[in-house]
């Protein structure tokens, strides 16, 4: 019997320096922490940036805005996407703990209002959206759809896209109380996918051929309505450092990987807006 | 070899000296066991105290606090917030409820099955199969929620949940109907002849089939806005709570003595009558326990709460509405605290906090109820 | 009650039981099934050309008929190209500019032979009819051109070439206002005109031109966006068209096709033989909609183009059955999309281990305190007690406790790592360790610590090497059933160590290093990846292989804990 536990702790040990061997030795590491919306931009620039430089190890976390700002204060990350601007709370938080953050506009984004694609109604005012959002609204019909309750969903209500929609649609009041709360925007999209009568909010990034995008206000969201800014639901999209990164550091190169021709590239193939549209 | 006393006495000394470095060894060696025995009452201990120390900054409050408890304004980002967790604690109970509704009669059934019914053989086999279903990871149990179960019951609910019913209620019916015919014939027709009887039967049998029939058909037509609802989560949870309340159950009935069981069927009771009359009053404190810990596991499970029951912060109306999406502490907890801003230690960070404070209390109460129950029946 | 009533009572309970039983066979299966079937579709499934273009060229991998799956696709995709081709490009290109900018050429220099006409209606006195005369001019002497605009217009959308065209009559309304100007210039240089008389003669000699351009830019542009977006389905499907155009695309998901056979016939049904338009609807308000596009472009060269990719498919794709075994022990490619999942198997690997390496000594060693020392009194009782309610505490409270004590009190590491994850996992299986433990110790016969005693050993001399080795194989299976619980909890990990993408870790950066892990990768991948419904055959794989893992280690410990009943018998 002592054999067997012998050899099982050997075969553990030998397994896991085996594992480790195969693993390369990671020079320079990133640290990436924050909100799911620009999760996708992280994840495409540090695919990109790994091709050119394999010995950078980028890790990303997308565990919501606010919790990309905990980890900066922390120093527990190096980068810290945010959707929406840095509150003043944090900010202060930041500096006590002698952080200073400092913000890169890395994409603009537009929130899409997305319905099903055999939804007949294709076009709402902010108005009528807010009436959704609200309660006031509550069947298709009124809206000169078919006559179907409204399935309200909206992105959690601390997600940073939650807060733009919440500021930009709602002005602030109340979502009704019988809306589905989704924790991204996959999420989201897939519950409009699958709902015939659902209605919900996405970053322009995730709109695709599964959902229709609504005009809100007579204007279609696509990157060309929201760098002009016509299309009234937009923001922009920050990649928060604590200080300006090092000149030449791999946390300067990725901070600043949007200026690039392939960064531009890149948000644009994302779906998003390049800050040089 | 001649010893002169000298030495000898020295060897006693020295003999004593041993003794007494063994014992303080051994001493020493127990206190060390004792520390390491100690770690999960430590771990207990940091775990309240940090779960309070992170929650009291919400409970001093007050207002917050009655807040918290009776209104459903839960609105943690504003300005001026709002934690109104009432509808969150009705949506955990709600599902809590609604999977121990299906898990206990499904699983204290299945342990009678396997521990009075089947052959020892059978029910030995089925044992691995039932500690499987408990192995598997909760996040499967929520991907296939999620994935598998919640369009099913989105798109074809309606008609699945009216043949479950036609299926299991129309023989369950015709069962219930036997006493109650028997019972009427005894006290309204004494002396009534064979045929009317008979036509009472059936009548009986027909009326009471009729019941989920009606039921099955109701519900055939209903439209489910949204297959992330209470009644998905609760499907799942109790599938994950059987394997707990099946084992332990069906240790209480194996523990129950062989006289018992033989002297009532020598009394000539059925072995249904057995069943219902000896053997489950005589494990009653057994399966009590089963029952407590499965209700635990739901109550504490996280990620399929937070995958299949669609996170809407409603009280479903009416309020027995198991087809509308409800959010439970667990998920609330999950789902929130990537978002709360830590750092400011803001008053949403800590009302996580308070939430899971009232969990950990009541898998506490809940842990010390089946210790209470477990002691009372060893000390019978 | 009658008697054949309690018997068919009696009866119908055991049937009842019966079914109970068999409808937990049913849950397992209903359960299973989907799970087994899709996750083995990970790694077994119909791939097409793409999978295994990205498996060469990514991976340097090549799979054997790889290079004749590469000619036939390429043979069976060119004639579309080519149709694309004619289609963007007309061939009239050259002759087409040529043809208009010789009726600009002709209609302005009207301008100059028939000034005096010009001149004579801007003297005009009455300002209506002053104004319908020059509109009358303007119009006949612009219509040659438009009509040669709208003719190409009208062409391109009927046979192809609304591209080129588009460019063309972007090129024209570029360069026109500079060529009005210039022959508006010399005619001011005929006459000295008022400042009013200028500006009329502008806006009709050039605006009225500029407008009918728009009009008909307007009709292609539109043309040309439907077209696009079959276009990106296209490309979507089969990935860009050439080398060159690869070279320009930075994300993977774009420089290959669709690389399995369900996902490609999913992106043609949406994407291709669908796509969306903007329009405008009844209250004049831009709207999308989604459109069959075979009905859409119909009498257009495209709808050739949808007929031929609907016969071609399969030779296009290539479809073949594979094995794609590095589902395993690849890395992920582009957020999942392609590649494997080792990173996630390997973090899974190490929070595993490290919670059995510190749970278990802790476990065995309390166990043996239990079973062995303690005498019974308050302290053992209350030590007992608390072992039963950590038990009891909810895995998402060790997920907080984590949080707010090892990693934002003790420090244990900067933030999320492994470590931190470990120990409260750790923490979580620790109970269940130290009562299986406790009961393979209590199931050693007491003969055999008297015996050892008897032998002149001492307490620790004879736990150590009597009572121990007999109730090991007890223990090792209370362990290995913990081990699979740590390796599937999903709530502890959240806040202390899981992370949603990184790098497969060496052994020293688990200290430091938050990790994937298949658990929390299932969740963040189908309900919070930006593609969840293009990556499903990748959470059913992460899910199976979770499952198995988990069911392999608990059929070792039935295994073992049968070995050791059927000893116990004899």
């Amino acid at each position: 019997m002592k054999n067997i536990i012998a050899k099982t702790l050997k075969l553990t040990a030998l397994a896991a320096v085996a594992a480790g061997a195969i693993t390369a030795h990671a020079q320079e590491k990133i640290v990436i922490d924050g909100s799911t919306t620009v999760g996708p931009i992280s994840k495409a620039f540090a695919d990109f940036y790994q091709e050119s430089h394999p010995d950078v190890n980028i890790t990303i976390s997308e565990s919501g805005s606010g919790n990309g700002v905990k980890s900066l204060t922390n120093k527990a990350c190096d980068i810290a996407n945010l959707s929406r601007f840095m509150k003043e709370a944090e900010f202060k938080s930041c500096v006590d703990k002698g952080i200073l953050p400092v913000a890169h506009v890395v994409a603009f984004d537009g929130l899409a209002v997305i319905v099903n694609p055999e939804n007949k109604v294709g076009a709402l005012t902010m108005q009528q959206i807010s009436d959704i959002y609200t309660g006031k609204i509550s069947n298709w019909k009124e809206l000169g759809g078919d006559d179907a309750q409204i399935v309200v969903v909206s992105r959690d209500t601390n997600s940073g896209t939650f807060e733009t929609f919440n500021e930009l649609v709602l002005k602030k009041q109340d979502v009704v109380k019988g809306a589905e709360y989704v924790g991204s925007n996959g999420q989201a999209r897939t519950r409009v996918n699958t709902t015939k009568n659902a209605i919900a909010y996405v970053g322009l990034g995730f709109v695709d051929d599964t959902v229709k995008p609504l005009s809100v206000e007579g204007i279609i969201p696509n990157a060309k309505t929201v760098a002009s800014g016509k299309y009234p639901i937009a923001r922009p999209l920050f990649m928060f450092t604590d200080g300006y990164p090092k000149m030449g550091s791999a946390v300067y190169d990725f901070v600043n990987l949007h200026l690039t021709k392939e960064g531009r590239e890149i948000v644009r193939d994302l779906g998003y807006v390049s800050t040089c549209e | 070899m001649n010893k002169t006393h000298k030495d000898r006495a020295k060897e006693l000394i020295m003999d004593r000296h041993n003794s007494a470095r063994k014992a303080f060894m051994g001493w020493l060696g127990r206190s060390v066991l004792l520390c390491i025995t100690a770690v999960p009452t430590l771990a207990i201990v940091f775990i309240l105290f940090f779960i309070l120390k992170e929650s009291m900054p919400f409970f001093d409050n007050l207002g917050y606090v009655k807040e918290f408890f009776t209104s459903t304004n839960w609105a943690p980002s504003k300005e001026a917030p709002h934690f109104g967790a009432l509808s969150i604690f009705y949506g955990t109970a709600m599902v809590t409820i609604g999977s121990c509704a299906i898990a206990v009669p499904l699983g204290i059934t299945v342990a009678v099955c396997l521990s009075e019914i089947v052959s020892p053989r059978i029910a030995q086999t089925f044992k691995p199969i039932i500690e499987l279903l408990a192995a598997i990871p909760s996040v499967a149990y929520g991907f296939f929620a999620l994935v598998v179960f919640a369009p099913i019951l989105q798109n074809h609910g309606g008609a699945l949940i009216s043949s479950v019913i036609i299926v299991a209620g129309i023989p369950l019916a015709a069962l219930a109907s036997m006493p109650a015919s028997e019972i009427a014939i005894g006290r309204l027709f004494k002396g009534a002849k064979q045929t009317p009887k008979t036509i009472l039967r059936w009548g009986f049998a027909i009326a009471f089939a009729a019941i989920p029939l009606w039921a099955g058909f109701s519900v055939f037509s209903i439209e489910i806005n949204s297959g992330t609802n209470a009644l998905n989560a609760s499907i799942i949870l109790a599938i994950m709570a059987i394997p707990t309340i099946v084992s332990i159950s069906q240790d209480a009935l194996s523990a129950v003595g062989r006289d018992m069981r033989e002297g009532s069927l020598a009394l000539g009771s059925t072995r249904f009558e057995t069943i219902v009359k000896v053997m489950l009053p005589c494990a009653k404190s057994g399966i009590a326990v089963a029952v407590i810990l499965g209700f635990m596991r739901v109550i504490g499970e996280t990620m399929v709460v937070w995958m299949a029951s669609g996170n809407s912060l409603k009280i479903p109306e009416p309020f027995y509405n198991f087809f509308e999406p409800v959010r439970t502490l667990t998920a609330t907890i999950a789902g929130e605290m990537g978002e709360a801003d830590q750092s400011t230690g803001s008053a949403r960070y800590h009302v996580l906090f308070a939430m899971s404070f009232c969990l950990l209390m009541t898998g506490m109460l809940m842990n010390a109820a089946s210790q209470w129950i477990g002691s009372k029946k060893s000390g019978k | 009650m009658k008697t054949s009533t309690r018997k068919v009572l009696d009866k119908s309970f055991t049937l009842t039981s019966y079914a109970s039983l068999a409808l937990m066979c049913l849950v397992i299966v209903l359960f299973l099934a989907p799970i087994i079937v899709n996750g083995i579709g990970a790694v077994v499934f119909r791939a097409t050309v793409e999978h295994d273009k990205f498996l060469y060229e990514t991976l340097g991998r090549e799979s054997s008929g790889y290079r004749e799956e590469l000619e036939k696709s390429n043979a069976a995709r060119k004639p579309l190209y080519e149709m694309m081709a004619h289609f963007e490009k007309s061939d009239n290109y050259g002759h087409l500019v040529e043809k208009i900018n010789a009726a600009r050429a002709q209609c302005l220099s009207k301008l100059e032979s028939e000034a005096d006409i010009i001149f004579a209606a801007l003297d005009i006195e009455d300002s209506r009819e002053r104004l319908e005369k020059v509109r009358a001019i303007a119009d006949a002497a612009w219509s040659p051109y438009i009509n040669e605009i709208s003719a190409l217009a009208d062409d391109s959308l009927h046979n192809g070439g609304t591209l080129s065209a588009a460019e063309i009559l972007k090129k024209q309304s570029n360069s026109l206002p500079g060529a009005a100007k210039l022959a508006l210039n010399s005619l001011y240089e005929k006459k000295k005109l008022s400042f009013q008389q200028k500006s009329m003669l502008r806006r009709n000699f050039t605006s009225f031109p500029m407008s009918a351009l728009a009009q008909n830019l307007e009709k292609l542009e539109q043309a040309n966006a439907a077209y696009n977006s079959f276009k990106k389905g296209v490309a979507e499907l089969l990935g860009p068209s050439t080398a060159a155009e690869k070279e320009k695309l930075n994300l993977l998901r774009q420089k290959y096709g669709q690389p399995r056979e369900n996902l490609a016939r999913d992106v043609f049904e949406q994407s291709v033989l669908h796509i969306s338009v903007a329009e405008k609807d009844a209250e004049g308000r831009d709207v999308v909609r989604k459109v069959e596009s075979a009905e859409y472009f119909k009498g257009t060269p495209v709808e050739e183009m949808i007929s031929y990719m609907q016969k071609n498919m399969p030779q296009m794709m290539q479809y073949h059955w594979t094995v794609y075994l590095g589902f395993f022990f690849d890395n992920p490619y582009d957020s999942n999309i392609f590649g494997g999942i080792w990173p996630m198997i390997l973090g899974t690997f190490y929070l595993t281990v490290g919670a059995m390496l510190i749970a278990a000594p802790l476990g065995v060693i309390a166990a043996i305190y239990f079973s062995e020392y303690a005498k019974p009194g308050r302290l053992v009782s209350l030590l007992r007690m608390c072992v039963g309610t950590l038990a009891g505490v909810p895995s998402i409270v060790f997920g907080l406790f984590g949080l707010s004590f090892l990693i934002n009190t003790l420090r244990v590491s900067e933030s999320k790592s492994v470590l931190a994850g470990a120990i409260t996992l750790a923490l979580l299986i620790l109970p269940t360790i130290i009562k299986a433990s406790e009961e393979a110790l209590k199931s050693v016969p007491n003969s055999f610590r008297e015996a050892a005693l008897g032998l002149g050993a001492g307490k620790w001399k004879s736990i150590y090497s009597v009572i121990l080795p007999s109730a090991l194989p007890g223990m090792l299976t209370g362990i290995i059933i913990s081990m699979g619980r740590a390796a599937g909890e999903t709530a502890p990990i959240i806040f202390t160590a899981a992370t949603s993408t990184g790098a497969a870790l060496a052994v020293w950066e688990v200290f430091t290093q938050a990790t994937p892990a298949l658990p929390w990768n299932i969740y963040n991948m189908c309900s919070e990846h930006e593609m969840a419904d293009k990556v499903q055959h990748v959470q059913y794989g992460m899910v199976l292989t979770l499952i198995a893992i988990v069911l392999t280690l608990n059929m070792v410990a039935i295994l073992i804990r049968a070995k050791i009943q059927k000893k116990l018998k004899n």
